[in-house]
């Protein structure tokens, strides 16, 4: 019942080349490793960078408050580019218990129609407690998708209205997903999620309200457009299809926009700006549960009689950390 | 109820008592726990005097039966007259064996039939559709068109049972192939009797049949209700069902609650369509649960029974005393049963059963032992139809109308609930009524949450079940179980496959193209569907048509 | 680091799915992350959606007596996409008869009506090595 029933299959060697050919085994199996921060993972990015083109994907984030519609307007997009032909693979990020660290992935769920499809590939997330509506590994989890052979990664953040703006450090273009009638505008504008959007949807738009939030979407655009560029506000129905067409093509005119006007260079430098950072995070996290549980907890119970106070137990875990990795290990 | 200084008095004496008497015990004996719930989280109190019920007027909430507001029933004599509907749920594999098990259930003295569908019938496959693989005939019958229809009613006068069909997204076209069975037999259509489920916001919410998004499924509901009106004068148009909400874990205020305003909504949509209150709201039936907890089951029926005639003459202004009762079926509690000493079942149908004759139930079906482990075998069916019967023709329950009334707990747990529910439906009016509270996953997330903290209970024994947490015993597996044979699905598309070759395709064609038109516009689909039935197509093909014009459900599930 | 996951899955066309939320809830408070698919779901669905979500287990639910046709079927899938190692367990209304031919045909585990969430959580930590 163990993992591995193919040893030889799961080094990172094999695993990369299996990801550039196309196998969604590998490549679901890549994730988890990467998601668990497992050491082969990072050899297998690595091994992806120097063998596979990873510059023509292009990354759409899909962001907004809970009950906008973001997992049915994402599947529609799929369906929308599938019908263009383009291969789409899609990440959904759910929020993780805090209590007890489980999560119950339930996205998945509002995305019927693509069984069978070689061309559609989803993995559903926890951001594992962290903050900013991704995860720690999500940069990592589109890269090697796009070293899979998908051309579209669709990033769909947590969604709780929080703020929620790491995904434009990763996206290419964010779509901020808004329906009439939720009352979150304000919420919105408060956590600056306004800022981050390159498009909005205004989504089911045959609720009343919804042409009323698209204009009042429209007049606040026009104030604060800093690159030349004003987001587009497009209204669409997730369930029914209609305007999904429009809101792809908004998205290929903003990223028209990036390539002409030389910003996705700026875009790139972010997103290996993320990239790192969820690599270093990964590394951190490792070497902190590479402590031998004996010093964790010395290090504990000195913190409980105040013999330690938490900046200079930091201090000695870090060294504990570094010693570690003076050992070679 | 008392006087002013009678009820003085009876406190003054109360609070002594738990000074003296109360304390005394308690200081050498505590309670086996520090509070004491129902179901919906209503605390129960210690004792229960006169100063509970001091609030309530005699008069306004309870009054007489046969009259409003009908908490104390919807008939003046209640069972002296006769007792409840005895009604088993049950419908077996194929057409002809049901048949068979409901010429013997009829001849056994049960007073109606209940047609349990198999899934692809209550989603709309038929037998030979691949989503169909595996499911033919397992939960109930497989109808594919009239033909299964007729044999299923072979031999059973139409026009003198009154039959129950558990249909719901389909249910217009289960309706119409009875109406033409009946046609067939020659029987008058307008004194067919009986009830279609008819309800699909609960299958949004907790039974999970759909078919349809909303607006189209509540078309077709205010459809059947306009088409009965003028045709059916007898039957039941819809069976608004609690029962599926509660099975699905909620508590038994939430059932009564969601339920009423499921009610309100079909009210509502059939008034926007243009019907008056009046001319179908007396042909709207209920379908509840009974549970385990014995006082708030009964007291749960009475409270449902007092809303609906409020709400139903103070807010939807009906006149017709009818269009005031709430009438309803009851089911003993599927998810109570254990697979575990499965005997134990009987007695906890029995206490279910019983609760549902105290709470002024119109017809009752009682669930067989065997029911958590399989299909019920006939022995098993036959003990739960006793069950009842011994409740009616031995207990002496039915002698007296409502004959818990003026309990001071039965009364004040009764006012509790009702008050609680209508709570809950000013929230979900709030949503913009049922429909929206289930778009926003409000209901789904109120019943799955009670389902996850009844789970716990359980598990951390707060909760007793007997033969699961506590008294067990070592068991040897069950045996003499009944299957359905594997057989069953291979005949049944046998059968539709000589159907599509023996039938007139074109007349077949002709009447789906007219739905289908009938369909994008707003006229009755009744006829059309009626028409199409006639002609041999198959429910597959019905629906089929349906599912392009008006698409299909899906669920915006929240856990 | 390293977290089970798990498929719930609902095959077949029944609408019961009380009880599989119930154990979604249930393991995502003992730690795991679960993916629920939702209703009506064909055993190709539940497979490719388990393979894509690199599950380390994957549980049926199924109340309406198609589980003998449904649960095996599942099982084979996975063993014609090479993905044998994932676990697979079951609930429902499942005669203690039928339970034989379910583990026969790969079926792990079968957990019938009362069982108690505590023992399904405690199934698969036992199983599951995520190391």
């Amino acid at each position: 019942m163990s993992m591995s029933n193919n040893k030889e299959q799961q080094t990172p060697e094999s695993l990369a080349e299996r990801i550039i050919g196309g196998d969604r085994r590998a490549l679901a199996r890549a994730i988890t490793l990467l998601e668990n921060g497992a050491p082969q993972a990072n050899r297998i990015v690595s091994l992806l960078h120097q063998n596979a083109d990873l510059n023509k994907a292009r990354f759409i984030g899909i962001t907004g408050p809970p009950g906008a519609g973001k997992s049915t307007l994402s599947n529609a997009l799929v369906t929308c580019l599938r019908k263009r032909g383009e291969k789409a693979a899609l990440i959904l990020v759910d929020p993780a218990s805090p209590l007890t660290g489980g999560a119950i992935l339930g996205d998945r769920l509002r995305l019927p129609g693509h069984s069978g499809d070689d061309g559609v590939f989803i993995r559903s997330m926890s951001n594992r407690g962290h903050l900013g509506g991704l995860s720690p590994t999500t940069a990592g989890v589109a890269t090697l998708m796009q070293a899979a052979g998908f051309k579209r990664v669709i990033i769909e953040t947590v969604g709780t209205g929080q703020a929620e703006t790491e995904i434009a450090g990763l996206a290419d273009t964010v779509v901020l997903v808004l329906v009439p009638g939720l009352g979150d505008d304000i919420q919105l504008m408060k956590a600056g999620i306004m800022e981050i959007a390159d498009v909005f949807a205004v989504n089911k738009s045959d609720r009343d309200g919804a042409a009323l939030l698209a204009s009042e979407l429209k007049m606040s655009q026009t104030v604060s457009s800093s690159d030349g560029f004003t987001p587009e506000v497009i209204l669409t129905s997730a369930l029914s299809g209609d305007g999904v067409d429009s809101l792809l093509d908004a998205i290929d005119r903003h990223y028209a926009h990036l390539e002409q006007s030389g910003l996705i260079k700026v875009t790139r430098k972010k997103r290996i700006q993320t990239q790192l950072n969820g690599a270093l995070q990964g590394l951190f996290r490792n070497a902190l549960a590479g402590i031998a549980s004996e010093d964790l907890s010395q290090v504990n119970c000195q913190l409980e009689q105040c013999i330690l106070d938490p900046y200079s137990a930091a201090e000695t875990l870090w060294n504990l950390i570094i010693a570690n990795g003076k050992g070679g290990k | 109820m008392y006087e002013q200084t009678k009820l003085q008095e009876i406190k003054q004496k109360t609070s002594d008592w738990q000074e003296k008497s109360v304390a005394k015990l308690l200081s050498k004996h505590p309670e086996s726990r520090p509070v004491f719930t129902t179901s919906s989280g209503i605390e129960v109190k210690r004792l229960y005097t006169p100063a509970d019920i001091a609030e309530i007027d005699y008069l306004d909430t309870l009054g007489f039966p046969g009259e409003y507001p009908y908490t104390r029933g919807v008939q003046p004599t209640m069972y002296r007259g006769r007792p409840w509907t005895m009604r088993q749920y049950a419908g077996f594999a194929s057409a002809e064996e049901s048949n068979l098990r409901f010429r013997y259930l009829l001849e056994q003295g049960q007073t109606g039939l209940s047609v349990a569908f198999d899934l692809p019938t209550q989603i709309g496959y038929d037998s030979d559709h691949p989503l169909a693989a595996g499911e033919v005939g397992k939960v109930g019958v497989a109808i594919d068109s009239l033909k299964d229809m007729e044999l299923l009613f072979n031999a059973i006068p139409l026009d003198k049972v009154s039959t129950s069909m558990t249909i719901n997204a389909p249910a217009a076209v289960l309706l119409a192939m009875y109406i033409a069975v009946a046609q067939k037999q020659g029987a008058s259509v307008e004194r067919l009797s009986g009830t279609i489920q008819n309800d699909i916001l609960k299958e949004y919410v907790a039974r999970g049949t759909y078919i349809f998004p909303p607006k189209p499924s509540m078309r077709l509901i205010t459809d059947i209700f306009a088409y009965c009106s003028q045709n059916l004068p007898e039957w039941n148009t819809i069976s608004i069902s609690g029962y599926h909400i509660r099975e699905a874990g909620s508590t038994a205020v939430q059932e009564v609650a969601f339920t009423l305003a499921d009610g309100i909504a079909y009210v509502q949509a059939a008034i926007n369509a243009g019907l008056s209150v009046d001319s179908f709201a007396p042909r709207l039936s209920f379908f509840f649960n009974a549970h385990t907890d014995f006082f708030e089951e009964v007291a749960k029926f009475r409270a449902a029974r007092y809303l609906w005639s409020k709400i139903m003459r103070e807010r939807f202004k009906a006149t017709n005393p009818k269009s005031w009762m709430l009438r309803f079926h009851t089911q003993t509690a599927g998810s109570t049963l254990t697979a575990q000493q499965p005997e134990n079942n009987v007695v906890r149908v029995a206490l279910q059963a019983l609760s549902a004759a105290l709470g002024g139930t119109q017809s009752l079906h009682t669930n067989s032992r065997d029911e958590a482990l399989a299909l019920p075998t006939e022995d098993s069916v036959r003990i739960a139809l006793r069950t009842q019967q011994i409740i009616a023709f031995e207990s002496g329950v039915t002698n007296t109308v409502d004959p818990l009334a003026g309990s001071y707990y039965i009364e004040s747990l009764t006012k509790e609930i009702a008050d609680r529910a209508a709570e809950y439906i000013r929230q979900i009016d709030e949503m913009g009524g049922a429909p929206g509270a289930i778009e926003k996953g409000f209901i789904q997330q109120e019943i799955q949450d009670s389902a996850y903290r009844h789970q716990k209970e359980v598990e951390a024994e707060e909760l007793v079940v007997v033969g699961v947490n506590r008294f067990q015993i070592e068991e040897a597996p069950p045996s003499g179980l009944l299957r359905v044979d594997p057989a069953v699905g291979e005949a049944q598309r046998q059968r539709l496959a000589d159907l599509r070759t023996e039938r007139d395709g074109a007349k077949v064609a002709q009447c789906l193209e007219s739905l289908r038109q009938a369909a994008s516009g707003t006229e009755n689909l009744m006829p059309l569907i009626l028409d199409a039935v006639h002609a041999y197509a198959t429910l597959g093909e019905i629906c089929g048509v349906l599912r392009d014009v008006f698409g299909e459900y899906r669920a915006p599930d929240i856990l | 680091m390293a977290t089970i996951r798990v498929l719930i899955a609902k095959p077949g066309l029944d609408g019961h799915d009380r009880g599989a939320k119930v154990i979604a809830r249930a393991l995502r408070d003992a730690g795991m992350e679960v993916i629920y698919t939702g209703l009506r779901q064909t055993p190709e669905q539940i497979v490719e959606a388990a393979l894509q979500e690199d599950v380390n287990a994957l549980g049926l639910s199924c109340l309406s007596g198609a589980h003998n046709h449904l649960f095996p079927r599942v099982v084979e899938l996975l063993r014609e996409q090479g993905a044998a190692d994932i676990l697979v367990f079951g609930g429902g209304v499942i005669p203690q008869e039928d339970i034989p031919d379910l583990k026969a045909a790969g079926v792990v585990e079968i957990f019938t009506p009362g069982t108690s969430t505590v023992d399904v959580v405690e199934f698969l930590n036992k199983h599951v090595n995520v190391k």
